[in-house]
């Protein structure tokens, strides 16, 4: 029996406090980059519009790996010098936002037209139809979604060590120098198992309570 | 001709790095499509077991089968690549590919499952029960009635799944496959040339998008109008 105990006390414990910081701060930043992006995808300026479109099919289109490693070489090159941790959240929110805006637009699509065009013809302001139409609805659609985006992001930390932030990943690397014991690997990912059932559990939970009755 | 358009560029150490990784490319594409080929196999029999281990009429089967779709996709790739490839090596000598097929097919397996149970699930009860009253066999259901009408369902989804695996593969580079990335990242590692991510990120983008694109067309083009 490998001395999981230990590898988890020694180091990756704090692998894992550095993976839990990173998980919260690039979903909000993810979140709030994803609305910026549909913003730009959907505007009404022809070429405003493109370039959304040509940033999502880009980060959607290449690897991750080739996005983490190309961001972590190309900032320094042009004097940009981040700490890892801020490079770890630029290269999660870039990749994950890509695919977080499409899906926010999805939810926008999906909402029918008629609620709003009722609203309006009743002569509800364009303010009062957003708060008491669109934004009910659209939050029912944007939430699920939030909680499948917690999970990709989730997916998508441990490749951060590559920008040398010191997460789960470069621990079990070390552990691994140390003692040539490659069941350390098997430890991280019963920790991301335990991490994703709690997500998954906890927005099932909140779609639950969230669904119109 | 192509040598002498580089000796164009200003700025030379960029061509120089340009033409050794155009020069690679052939080898490392080809490496990169097998260990998506590779991958997508193993995802698809994977994902047909657990699909049909879902759909058994045993509870403790199926049971374990949503279990371990649930667990499967809360699975990173790096640590089940590293896992993977450092397990089989303790027993016997394999190389990075063979590694890199079966962690990235391993990773992919639950969202191939769930596909499949998905797209069985969009063919009628009743189409399922008329075809039995009229007395065919179960196979005859299989081949005539469910499969028919799940595969126009499942099959641009699945090409999505092996375009994810294609960029997936990427990682493999990491225990030193020599596809597409590995070769990109000895390149700049030797020659200090960052400029060429770029070129390495189209290189994917040229395979990903297009049939990608393809893809989502075939998917309304095959879409179910009942």
């Amino acid at each position: 029996m490998p001395d999981w105990l230990g590898y988890f006390s020694q180091e990756i414990a704090a692998g894992l406090w550095v993976a839990l910081q990173l998980l919260v701060v690039s979903s909000f930043t993810t979140a709030v980059w994803a609305l910026v992006v549909l913003v730009v995808r959907i505007s009404p300026l022809r070429p405003v519009q493109l370039a959304g479109v040509a940033y999502i099919e880009f980060f959607r289109g290449t690897p991750l790996v080739v996005q983490v490693l190309a961001i972590f070489a190309y900032l320094p090159s042009i004097g940009i010098v981040l700490p890892p941790f801020t490079t770890a959240v630029l290269a999660v929110t870039l990749n994950v936002g890509s695919y977080l805006a499409e899906s926010f637009r999805a939810g926008l699509q999906s909402i029918p037209a008629g609620p709003r065009e009722a609203a309006l013809a009743l002569g509800m302001s364009r303010f009062t139809v957003f708060r008491r139409v669109i934004a009910p609805v659209s939050l029912r659609v944007i939430v699920p979604a939030m909680g499948n985006i917690v999970m990709q992001i989730l997916l998508t930390t441990p490749f951060v060590y590559l920008v040398g932030l010191q997460e789960m990943m470069a621990k079990g690397a070390l552990i691994q120098m140390r003692t040539a014991d490659f069941s350390v690997y098997l430890l991280i990912i019963a920790i991301y198992i335990v991490l994703g059932l709690a997500i998954s559990g906890a927005s099932a939970w909140v779609e639950r309570r969230m669904q119109l009755p | 001709m192509f040598d002498s358009l580089l000796a164009l560029l200003p700025d030379q150490s960029f061509a120089v790095a340009l033409s050794t990784f155009l020069k690679r490319l052939p080898p490392a594409l080809a490496v990169t499509l097998q260990i998506t080929a590779g991958a997508a196999a193993i995802a698809l029999v994977l994902g047909m077991i657990i699909a049909l281990g879902r759909s058994s009429p045993s509870r403790l089967i199926s049971n374990m089968a949503a279990w371990a779709v649930y667990i499967g996709r809360c699975i990173p790739l790096p640590p089940l690549q590293l896992l993977v490839y450092f397990m089989i090596l303790s027993i016997m000598p394999i190389d990075a590919v063979a590694a890199g097929m079966i962690a990235v097919g391993l990773q992919f397996s639950p969202y191939m499952a769930e596909l499949f149970r998905s797209g069985i699930a969009v063919v009628p009860f009743g189409q399922i029960e008329a075809a039995r009253a009229m007395g065919c066999s179960e196979m005859l259901v299989q081949r005539r009635v469910i499969i028919p009408v799940a595969i126009r369902v499942m099959l641009p989804a699945i090409g999505q799944l092996v375009v994810g695996m294609l960029l997936n593969s990427a990682y493999v580079s990491q225990i030193g496959a020599r596809d597409i990335t590995g070769v990109a990242r000895n390149i700049i590692n030797s020659m200090f040339t960052t400029e060429i991510w770029l070129v390495v990120a189209l290189t994917y983008f040229v395979i990903a998008f297009p049939v990608s694109r393809f893809l989502s067309w075939l998917e309304k083009r095959l879409a179910l109008t009942w």
